[in-house]
């Protein structure tokens, strides 16, 4: 019940002002007026279009980000020669922020899906990619050498000591990059798109539906959670078995 | 030495095999970094894009360390306020700059909100944490010797916290940069972000990376600038 006060308060708020003589809908519409764009966007189909293609979007780089990152971290962060050829190079690229890529990707990709999954992906590499070094460079060297006598095999030693031994470090990186992706992902839809999220909420500002744009930036808010609650939960059932040892 | 060699041959390999309108060619950046700073014509968009950006850190900094201080020691305020908050967190800031244009109009004065907004949220959480994880021993150890609120806050729970608000602080400061770039390339004029996409509309691509490249420093230099700072203040703690 708690919980709800504050919200509960904001909204009655928001109401009195938008209702106000202060209040102008074309500025600040009323709570009717957003849930009627809410209720108009489910409906007509719209919603499910945008929200389908901004999913792609995110799910699609994510998932290349996380098949290539974790194996090449993994390998860099057990090898220190690699590390000393490669990192200086890494250094340097991923210090480019991914945000400054957006118009050069529509230059390389086009502006359909592929350059924002391109984005989305390049945002979500780094931080997998650097969290999962760390978390294999902290693998206790007591577990590395008790893997040799045991004369476990490369592969062996990746999947059973290395990974497990990584992952909280690698969550840690998905959930970062999580956050940084969504804010690429909403920059390139908005720049040049004809859907997505971010589209959506820029598209209902230029034609003045301000309560459809409300409506826009809310569903963006319900995404963000629901991704954080995701990623919260992937790592308590990922990592269960820590706190039971 | 051989640390280099890669980098290098890389370099190389970029500078005779690729098509420099789409790649960047160190030789296409160098004289792109060159025509920037002769004419001059960066520094402009170079000091805009660096004072929003320090505009909204600094709102979010004030804003976010107060809150996150308060909201830490009073475990009543978090009950009420935290699930607000983590919706409102949820939402990337630039999001929200369809909205900041609609109420503010064009440019720094819609830019600054939306900066502040999304680097509210890294240090208002850290700084809470730091709050939250003060050791009770040392509220305990303030209030025996009659230290009134104020000067609690003042004395024992903000230097507890300074850490957690620089580790805040670096990670707000990133945020600021990336939305204020961001917001840029969306809806500006002017900055550093409405450079990259102009100079792409208008197919100088040397100038595109020369001015990507800048943003990069812009956001190392910041980093670095504040760990200098975190190390200077926190300097008591490992006496040399």
């Amino acid at each position: 019940m708690k919980r709800l006060l504050l919200p509960i308060g904001l909204a009655i708020l928001w109401e009195i002002l938008a209702r106000s003589p202060l209040g102008d809908p074309l500025y600040s519409p009323s709570l009717l007026q957003i849930g009627t764009a809410l209720v108009a966007l489910v409906t007509s189909g719209e919603l499910v279009t945008h929200l389908g293609a901004s999913a792609v979007r995110l799910l699609g780089g994510f998932t290349i980000a996380l098949v290539t990152a974790v194996p090449i971290g993994l390998v860099l962060g057990s090898s220190s020669p690699m590390k000393r050829h490669l990192m200086p190079m890494l250094d340097l690229m991923r210090s480019f922020p991914s945000i400054t890529l957006v118009p050069i990707a529509i230059v390389w990709f086009g502006i359909g899906d592929l350059a924002k999954g391109f984005l989305v992906a390049y945002a979500c590499f780094w931080p997998m990619l650097l969290n999962t070094m760390t978390g294999v460079e902290e693998t206790s060297p007591v577990l590395l050498r008790a893997a040799r006598v045991m004369e476990v095999g490369d592969l062996a030693l990746f999947r059973k000591i290395l990974l497990p031994s990584a992952l909280p470090s690698i969550l840690t990186g998905v959930r970062i990059s999580l956050a940084v992706s969504v804010i690429v992902l909403i920059v390139s839809e908005m720049v040049a798109a004809t859907s997505g999220i971010g589209f959506l909420i820029l598209d209902a500002e230029r034609n003045y539906l301000t309560g459809k744009m409300f409506a826009g930036v809310l569903i963006m808010g319900v995404i963000g959670a629901s991704l954080n609650a995701l990623a919260q939960w992937t790592e308590r059932y990922l990592l269960d078995y820590r706190a039971a040892a | 030495m051989t640390r280099f060699a890669l980098p290098v041959a890389l370099l190389i390999l970029l500078e005779i095999s690729v098509d420099a309108r789409f790649i960047p060619t160190p030789s296409v950046v160098a004289t792109g970094a060159y025509e920037l700073i002769r004419s001059g014509e960066l520094w402009r968009h170079l000091a805009l894009t660096l004072s929003r950006t320090l505009a909204g850190f600094a709102i979010a900094s004030l804003v976010g360390i107060a809150a996150g201080l308060s909201l830490g020691y009073y475990r009543a305020a978090r009950l009420y306020c935290m699930p607000t908050i983590e919706v409102f967190r949820a939402i990337p800031g630039v999001a929200l700059l369809p909205l900041a244009v609609l109420w503010f109009g064009l440019g720094s004065s819609s830019q600054i909100p939306v900066i502040a907004f999304a680097a509210t949220f890294p240090v208002l959480l850290n700084a809470m944490r730091g709050a939250e994880e003060l050791p009770s021993i040392l509220v305990r150890a303030g209030q025996v010797m009659e230290l009134d609120s104020m000067s609690l806050f003042r004395h024992v729970l903000v230097p507890a916290s300074v850490p957690f608000i620089f580790t805040g602080l670096r990670l707000s400061i990133v945020y600021a940069l990336t939305s204020g770039v961001g917001a840029e390339i969306i809806a500006g004029t002017d900055g550093l972000g409405f450079l990259i996409l102009d100079y792409q509309r208008t197919l100088v691509p040397e100038k595109m990376f020369a001015t990507m490249i800048l943003v990069a420093i812009l956001g190392l230099g910041l980093s670095t600038v504040l760990r200098a700072a975190e190390g200077r203040l926190l300097s008591y703690r490992h006496p040399s």
